[in-house]
């Protein structure tokens, strides 16, 4: 199957969603407001919601979102935070993006005023009862050779690989312009 | 306590005060003393003849990335836009200009493209070979390029210094914004140093 980049979801998918947590979409317009609630966790709506579910393990995946890269950018990134609710480390190992030549686990790291990207092929601990973040200025996915150019309104469908969780999938929801991830740190 | 010493922090406050005019405390580094900005020139993607110095009269923040950065140069230009839009009427007295350390991938054309998908104010500058090396040389700005690993399809990363560089309307350098000012540390410095011109003017 085509994956689904620039794939605007049908109504009837929403409703499939039974995990709707809680949303930060202060600053973002109405309607994309409303596609956030309907996406933003979508743990276990999927066929591979078996491979997920396994005893003790389990992860919440929040506030997943692609930030709407701007026109002629060849990559994207997607944040997202995952919520360790078992009693056993987990741990995310790669990403897979059926939309993306290339998802990757990445961090930014700053050092001094130096700001490098280094890829972490060795991938992201989830604590036990604790929350990896995936943040702007900090560790993301990034997608790189994308089909299409993502634009607001649009889904990316995505694949997460924990060793203990096994595979998660995600309709990540691609957000408004830009300035999404400009205003959430700063809170203005 | 003996006098010399009581004395020895009003005057170190007061010298602090006078050290900057109205006794406003820059949120970014400031250049101190200012010194003009180092020039740029090139031209633009459709051919225009394009310098830095164009820019007088106006605030210019230039900074150094590259289109395939997706996350800090998307997130640093996504605060400017926001900065643009707070400083409301005194929007048009503030331009951007983001110096691609990339030339190997970033076009013209698409550097153009990719700033002005976040404000009509923001300016992509295309430098190659030595006139890069000069601009970055001038803003001590370092660039190293790195290949991602393997499986990666040949794509690389361009280590960069983050600094965000601030000009005044008369073309000095005053200011250096670490890539983690917040937007009201920017709208601050920048509202102050369009005042100042204002002063001066006046």
């Amino acid at each position: 199957m085509k994956a689904g980049l620039a794939r605007r979801l049908p109504p009837d998918d929403t409703g499939a969603f039974r995990h709707i947590l809680a949303v930060i979409a202060r600053g973002v317009p109405a309607a994309l407001a409303a596609a956030l609630i309907s996406l933003v966790a979508v743990v276990g709506c999927s066929p591979a919601r078996e491979e997920a579910g396994g005893p003790g393990a389990r992860l919440r995946v929040l506030d997943a979102r692609i930030p709407a890269p701007p026109p002629g950018a060849p990559t994207a990134a997607v944040y997202l935070r995952i919520v360790n609710d078992a009693a056993e480390d987990d741990h995310l190992l790669s990403v897979a993006c059926d939309a993306a030549q290339h998802a990757h686990l990445h961090e930014t790291v700053h050092e001094g005023d130096m700001a490098r990207m280094l890829p972490r092929p060795e991938g992201y601990a989830v604590p036990a009862g604790g929350t990896l973040e995936l943040a702007p200025g900090g560790r993301h996915i990034m997608l790189m050779g994308l089909d299409s150019e993502p634009a607001a309104g649009d889904t990316v469908a995505l694949r997460l690989h924990f060793e203990k969780a096994g595979a998660i999938d995600l309709e990540v929801p691609v957000v408004g312009g830009g300035a999404e991830s400009g205003e959430a740190r700063d809170g203005s | 306590m003996r006098a010399p010493r009581s004395v020895a922090l009003p005057l170190a406050a007061a010298a602090l005060l006078l050290g900057c005019r109205s006794g406003y405390e820059f949120r970014g580094t400031p250049v101190d003393p200012p010194q003009p900005a180092p020039e740029i020139e090139g031209t633009t993607w459709d051919g225009e003849a394009f310098a830095l110095s164009d820019f007088r009269g106006r605030v210019l923040v230039l900074f150094f990335g590259y289109t395939f950065c997706p996350d800090v140069c998307p997130f640093t230009l996504a605060k400017l836009k926001r900065l643009q839009e707070r400083l409301g009427d005194a929007a048009g007295r503030v331009a951007v200009a983001l110096v691609s350390v990339d030339p190997e991938r970033d076009s013209g054309e698409k550097l153009a493209e990719y700033v002005a998908g976040f404000h009509q104010d923001f300016y992509g500058i295309r430098l190659e070979g030595d006139a890069l090396e000069a601009a970055t040389g001038a803003y001590g700005v370092a660039v190293r390029t790195r290949r991602l690993e393997a499986g990666s399809g040949g794509y690389y990363t361009v280590d960069h210094t983050g600094t965000l560089f601030v000009i005044d309307p008369e073309g000095r350098l005053r200011l250096e914004l670490a890539h983690d000012a917040t937007v009201d540390d920017m709208l601050s410095d920048i509202r102050y140093l369009l005042g100042e011109h204002e002063e001066q003017r006046g």
